[in-house]
């Protein structure tokens, strides 16, 4: 998995106590340790790559107001959980309310890929999109999804075996 | 073969195809990301803000932020979820209805829904080790669910865990208040209920509070109940009972 190790989750695990602390070089460690997760998966989930950017930015400002609140268990989660509750919605809302393009993939390095990626994940409804990408891409374990999702664990299960098997219809592999 | 092994909840047991969505998922991160990002307040608003600037910019603006979000609480009243963002609002008359159209989510795993007082709390170790608070609640009305004059809802004490502005249950809950509850299932015993949302009953029958398992109540895309000060209880059980079909 790329995402975090465990060392690492342990470094932003202290870094979010340090920051309710107050020790604001701690939002550095956090910043260069998991903005990658969180962008990414607000890119695999909006699509779009400014909303991504407003999704990590939002993340931050949730980490930094919430902070305090982090008392132990797996950062990823955590920080997964304020994406999914505050950031990505948020902005998905923001967009309803403007009326603004689903899709913002420009030709750049990298972003043919991703067109590639979003295409594959086409057949899926949104909560399934979420959850193969919280479960593949940020490693999350399927009680955390639950949590962060608000449904139960056997729920995201077959919802995430269901999402597995339209995808392995869209790959041509059933 | 590629698809011989089943998925699992372990990572370092994906099946072949598991990897491979895996892998091509971490194709995004060849995606170039934004040199910085610049923490404020009105952040949260902005609809579209294209900001690349240092870490050292953020870090001034976030340190902004800390002082901000340490004196906000001292102005909210101390009622578990109280700030204006968990309450919806506007939300009355045909615009009721369609807020609960988020609820079909929640009513399909929900097997039980009642309103009720809570009559007593306590802490409850548990066979598995774990922590779980036990509340006896007084039922007046089952919307959905096994009719019972008292229910008692056994749920993980998730306090000792990450929790979010205060939200736990313990700081939510109190002895003599009415709640609906809107319970879901524990898979591994029909006597354990883990409670989605807790929506507090005023006196006058206005709701004002609500309590969504443990994190805030946001209102956005969760398949929440969306609750105003001008909703009443009434309101909103003639509302769930029609879209229950009673």
């Amino acid at each position: 998995m790329c995402v975090l190790d465990s060392s690492t989750e342990d470094i932003c695990g202290q870094a979010i106590k340090r920051l309710a602390r107050g020790d604001m070089d701690a939002l550095s460690d956090i910043y260069q340790h998991m903005s990658r997760l969180i962008y990414t998966t607000a890119y695999a989930i909006t699509e779009n790559r400014q909303d991504a950017e407003d999704v990590l930015q939002d993340t931050l400002i949730e980490i930094v107001r919430y902070c305090k609140d982090y008392k132990k268990g797996s950062p990823k989660a955590w920080v997964i959980t304020l994406t999914r509750h505050n950031a990505i919605d948020n902005v998905k809302k923001r967009k309803h309310e403007a009326n603004l393009d689903d899709h913002d993939v420009s030709e750049e390095y990298g972003d043919l890929e991703a067109l590639e990626v979003f295409d594959m994940l086409r057949p899926l409804e949104e909560k399934e999109r979420r959850i193969v990408v919280y479960k593949l891409y940020t490693g999350l374990k399927f009680e955390e999804i639950a949590r962060v999702m608000h449904m139960t664990k056997s729920a995201v299960e077959k919802k995430y075996q269901r999402a597995i098997l339209k995808l392995r219809e869209k790959e041509g592999l059933i | 073969m590629i698809f011989s092994k089943k998925s699992s909840d372990n990572a370092d047991n994906r099946t072949e195809f598991e990897i491979l969505i895996s892998d091509k998922l971490r194709k995004l991160e060849t995606v170039s990301m934004p040199d910085g990002i610049a923490i404020n307040a009105n952040a949260a608003k902005a609809k579209r803000r294209r900001i690349s600037t240092s870490l050292s910019h953020t870090l001034v603006a976030a340190a902004c932020l800390m002082l901000l979000v340490i004196a906000f609480p001292l102005f909210l009243p101390r009622t578990g979820i109280t700030s204006e963002m968990d309450i919806a609002p506007g939300i009355k008359d045909e615009s009721f209805l369609q807020s609960l159209h988020p609820l079909n989510d929640v009513f399909d795993m929900s097997d039980y829904v009642a309103v009720g007082t809570v009559v007593s709390m306590k802490d409850q170790a548990g066979d598995d080790g774990r922590n779980y608070i036990v509340i006896e609640v007084n039922v007046e009305d089952t919307i959905k669910g096994k009719v019972s004059n008292v229910a008692t809802i056994k749920l993980l004490d998730t306090s000792d865990s990450f929790s979010l502005n205060d939200c736990t249950l313990k700081n939510f809950l109190e002895n003599g208040a009415r709640y609906v509850f809107i319970t879901l299932p524990s898979e591994k015993s029909n006597t354990v209920l883990n409670i989605f949302q807790a929506i507090k009953v005023n006196k006058d029958g206005s709701l004002i509070q609500q309590y969504k398992n443990e994190l805030p109540s946001l209102f956005d895309s969760n398949p929440s109940l969306l609750i105003d000060q001008k909703t009443t209880l009434e309101g909103l059980i003639a509302a769930l009972r029609q879209r229950l079909g009673k």
